[in-house]
């Protein structure tokens, strides 16, 4: 028999993987064999080598501090255990259903609330409902095309909007600054930005609105 | 010659223990299952250190050792419903830790993390102590050098290697547990355990020859 192959034969020996009848017949080489009786011992103080860096490696093993912070972890996974993993998800598709309510009840109060706030009679608010594409403003300033922000900013390529406000933010700014006799004035918020929406009498003397956008930059704020 | 003693385990390699400690086990079990803490505190005393010994053996570094045992024991708390008993308990533990292990190395290695060498970090931050201090400086420097050799020795071998090593060695669990533990068949762990004792046999021969009588605690 090669050593390879009484090696694996003396592992299972001495792993107690051999049946008994070769367990008994291997028992019998070694007793027969002084060399593989060597190998054997080196076989068991090798296993007694590894158990004893395995004991070693423990002994500074902070036992409470290691349960704590399994505690301390697992306590706040207590959520995911089947049980209250169930009784948590109803909660929190009762919570959705409460938060959708609530969307749907204040969107309602906030539309009514615009409602009631807004100033203009029913012939101004169509009117400016009916802003179109193309934007007439009065007071002189005369017919605006809805893009004519972008070709005026075409005209000035580069050039920042705080350094110089385009022509129809001049314009507009002309309007509010001194806005028709009856002008009203209905402060708006936009979300990210805040804004004023002026109601001016048109040459023809129809209704038009001037919406007047504050934004903020990063040096200060720039209005048009 | 004499009778060699097969038994090389502590306790959890002998039959009867294993039986004892089975059912022990599935008492536990059952009692966590409803809800017992202390039950779990109990589990959790009985397995913790064997747990790190076969962490800290695969993955060579204590506080990794610790983040697998801790991250081991929570996923026994938070999956024990569903551990049926088919198999025993502490071959689902060792599976998990072994597994959690294996994949902290294989993280590490693909974050490409510089092996370095252990320093082991007492709670409060100190540097730990050389191990096993006695009246004999000759033994303590002996054995510091002969653990230092056994854990390079594991260390050279693949992570797959060092877990079957330790769950045989350490836990003196079986050729079929191991090979059910690590998800192979039992001829790969045959095979497995067969080269890496060669090899670290071959790395270690000089301690494993003669008596130098310093594996023993003083």
């Amino acid at each position: 028999m090669t050593d390879f192959a009484e090696d694996d034969e003396l592992q299972r020996y001495l792993d107690q993987e051999l049946s008994a009848a070769e367990h008994a017949a291997f028992q019998k080489r070694l007793d027969e064999d002084p060399a593989l009786a060597s190998r054997a011992e080196a076989a068991l103080r090798f296993g007694k080598l590894i158990r004893l860096a395995a004991e070693e490696s423990t002994i500074h093993l902070d036992s409470e501090r290691l349960f704590f912070a399994i505690e301390e972890q697992g306590s706040l996974a207590r959520h995911e255990e089947p049980q209250s993993r169930v009784a948590f998800a109803a909660y929190m598709q009762r919570r959705d259903r409460r938060i959708a309510l609530l969307s749907t009840v204040c969107a309602v109060a906030a539309a009514l609330a615009l409602a009631y706030l807004q100033p203009w009679n029913a012939e101004e608010r169509s009117a400016i409902l009916e802003i179109p594409a193309k934007v007439e403003m009065g007071d002189g300033i005369g017919a605006i095309p809805a893009d004519l922000s972008a070709a005026e900013r075409a005209e000035a390529p580069g050039r920042s909007s705080k350094e110089k406000p385009s022509r129809v933010m001049e314009r507009m700014a002309a309007v509010i600054d001194e806005p028709s006799a009856g002008s009203e004035v209905l402060e708006v918020d936009f979300g990210d930005h805040s804004g004023t929406v002026f109601s001016v009498e048109g040459t023809r003397g129809e209704s038009l609105a001037v919406v007047w956008i504050a934004e903020d930059f990063a040096n200060g704020r720039l209005e048009y | 010659m004499n009778q060699i003693p097969v038994t090389t385990s502590k306790c959890i390699g002998g039959t009867s223990c294993v039986r004892i400690d089975r059912e022990l086990d599935q008492k536990l079990v059952a009692r966590v299952k409803d809800g017992d803490q202390r039950a779990f505190r109990q589990l959790f005393d009985r397995y913790h250190r064997r747990a790190f010994a076969v962490a800290y053996g695969v993955v060579k570094r204590e506080q990794d050792a610790l983040d697998v045992v801790q991250e081991a024991f929570i996923k026994v708390y938070r999956h024990i419903d569903n551990f049926q008993g088919n198999s025993s308990f502490y071959t689902w533990l060792y599976r998990i830790v072994t597994n959690l292990a294996i994949d902290h190395v294989r993280k590490r290695r693909r974050g490409s993390e510089q092996e370095c060498e252990e320093t082991r970090l007492l709670p409060d931050g100190e540097v730990q102590l050389p191990q096993f201090l006695d009246s004999n400086p000759v033994r303590t420097v002996l054995r510091k050098e002969l653990l230092e050799a056994i854990h390079s020795a594991l260390a050279e071998l693949p992570e797959y290697h060092r877990a079957v090593i330790l769950l045989r060695e350490v836990e003196g669990l079986s050729y079929d547990e191991i090979a059910t533990i690590l998800e192979v068949p039992k001829g790969t762990i045959m095979s497995r355990l067969f080269h890496a004792r060669r090899r670290m046999q071959q790395v270690l021969a000089e301690y494993l020859q003669g008596d130098l009588s310093i594996e023993e605690a003083p």
